[in-house]
């Protein structure tokens, strides 16, 4: 147990504090004399730096002096991981930014249905054109709806397990183009539970989301299918207080079910005209 | 004292043997970053990197493979259900991993000891026959590296670092105050750390034609 702490800061090193160093390093203090002093490390760089050397001169001695790590501890370790996170530690951690049955309880700002009739109208012109054109209209006019800070559309790549921004509008476009792994991202957690969710500062979660631009304050995402296939999400952020609502959500459903009946019917003309011209 | 405290907390110490070439692998913090999501490629890529320093620190305590591969499985899966028990603030990781995996170690033979005879024997035998009886374990490589060092300080070296016990313990044993031990197991320290500096400056000397 060591006899010192140190409370405050050091200035440079001196024995005291090389001495401290040591027997921390050699496993000398309680668990309790460790917190501390590793409470202190933070603050403090020349105990930092004993530290690192002293672990270093214990490690080199360590390495010098064992046999190899026996081949089959990988597998053992890997078997390990996997079986822990099928038991649950992503739900865990999934479920601190879940916040979907908020939306039942939010009061619900105006909308205008006719706008909302008006966009349809619109997108609708756009299904003798290109799927990429009309995916562009659809995230405007979720944006602009949805009073929202972002807008997107992200489209499931199977083989590559991605979903890519294919469409974006708003504070994160110039994003557009970018990925999320289909295994660990909202879009992917969405399609996963099958129904619309909200999710309240995504990278507490989703770490990468913390290098964006703009922070998500909140992500309202809803999936698209094409019949019974899944296609992507739509989805809206927040970058500032907005929180979203229930009518949002009806909106965004509107949206995503005409994208889901559009691609499909685009689809198919193009696959019928690819067959036509064979 | 000539380390650089600003540095990357995944960067490594300048060690230069053959079988710790994985420890001085850069890992940007974008692994790191992967292992706290969960990601088990970045996983097995610190798997990769620190298996070996693990499983060495705590067999040179245990001398036994079986509990030195337990103790690297446990450090290891702490780490992955806790991630955050690491933080970069305090230090690099293979620091931290070091010191964690001599407490388990010393943790596991301080059991051992409580269920044997051992114990009994520890506490009957002479400090230095103890010491000596370390002695005899370690490679010859080690053994050249403490072999001039003063036997004031190998004693209370060998004590601390390859039996696991505390200062006060070897100060009790040796009938020496607290602070002579605190400061002869620096001293042994810092005489190996120079001994390892002078052995690498000999052999990058070599390696020069």
């Amino acid at each position: 147990m060591a006899t010192v702490m140190f409370d405050k800061p050091h200035l440079v090193s001196t024995d005291e504090t090389a001495e401290q160093a040591a027997l921390y390093c050699l496993g000398d203090f309680s668990p309790e004399a460790s917190k501390r002093y590793e409470e202190h490390l933070s603050s403090c760089a020349p105990c930092r730096a004993e530290v690192e050397q002293w672990s270093a001169v214990i490690a080199e001695l360590a390495l010098a002096d064992s046999g190899d790590v026996p081949s089959k501890a990988r597998t053992d370790f890997l078997t390990r991981v996997r079986e822990e996170k099928a038991k649950g530690r992503h739900w865990a951690r999934l479920s601190s930014v879940i916040i979907t049955p908020q939306l039942s309880s939010r009061p619900v700002r105006e909308k205008n249905r006719g706008q909302v009739s008006a966009a349809l109208d619109q997108l609708a012109i756009r299904l003798s054109g290109i799927e990429q054109e009309l995916l562009d209209a659809v995230v405007r006019a979720a944006l602009e709806l949805c009073d929202a800070g972002t807008a997107g559309f992200s489209v499931l790549y199977d083989e590559e397990q991605v979903f890519r921004w294919d469409a974006l509008a708003g504070a994160l476009a110039g994003a557009k183009g970018g990925t999320t792994p289909r295994t660990w991202s909202p879009c992917g957690t969405t399609l996963d539970l099958g129904t619309p969710q909200l999710f309240s500062n995504p990278s507490r979660c989703f770490e990468y989301f913390a290098d964006a631009p703009q922070q998500i304050f909140e992500g309202l995402v809803v999936p698209v299918y094409v019949g019974r296939k899944p296609l992507g999400t739509l989805w809206v952020a927040s970058h500032d207080d907005r929180k979203f609502d229930k009518e949002d959500l009806q909106v965004l459903q509107t949206f995503a079910d005409f994208c889901g009946t559009a691609v499909g019917i685009m689809r198919g003309r193009h696959a019928k005209q690819d067959s036509d011209a064979k | 004292m000539s380390t650089n405290s600003s540095r990357d907390p995944f960067g490594e110490a300048d060690l230069s043997q053959d079988r710790q070439t994985a420890r001085h692998l850069p890992m940007d913090s974008d692994v790191w970053r992967r292992f706290k999501l969960g990601d088990e490629q970045a996983a097995a890529d610190l798997y990769d990197r620190y298996s070996q320093l693990i499983y060495s620190v705590a067999h040179q305590v245990l001398r036994d493979p079986g509990t030195s591969e337990d103790v690297l499985q446990e450090v290891f899966l702490q780490l992955w259900r806790v991630p955050d028990a690491f933080d970069p603030a305090k230090g690099t990781l293979a620091a931290w991993l070091t010191v964690v995996s001599r407490r388990r170690a010393i943790d596991r033979l301080r059991k051992r000891r409580a269920e044997t005879d051992v114990a009994d024997l520890v506490v009957s035998v002479e400090a230095t026959q103890l010491a000596d009886a370390a002695l005899n374990q370690i490679s010859h490589k080690v053994g050249a590296l403490l072999a001039d060092m003063p036997q004031k300080l190998r004693v209370a070296f060998e004590l601390a670092f390859m039996q696991g016990l505390t200062h006060c313990e070897i100060s009790e044993r040796l009938g020496s105050p607290l602070g002579t031990i605190k400061s002869r197991i620096r001293q042994a320290l810092d005489f190996i750390r120079k001994k390892l500096d002078g052995n690498r400056a000999n052999s990058n000397g070599n390696g020069h034609v």
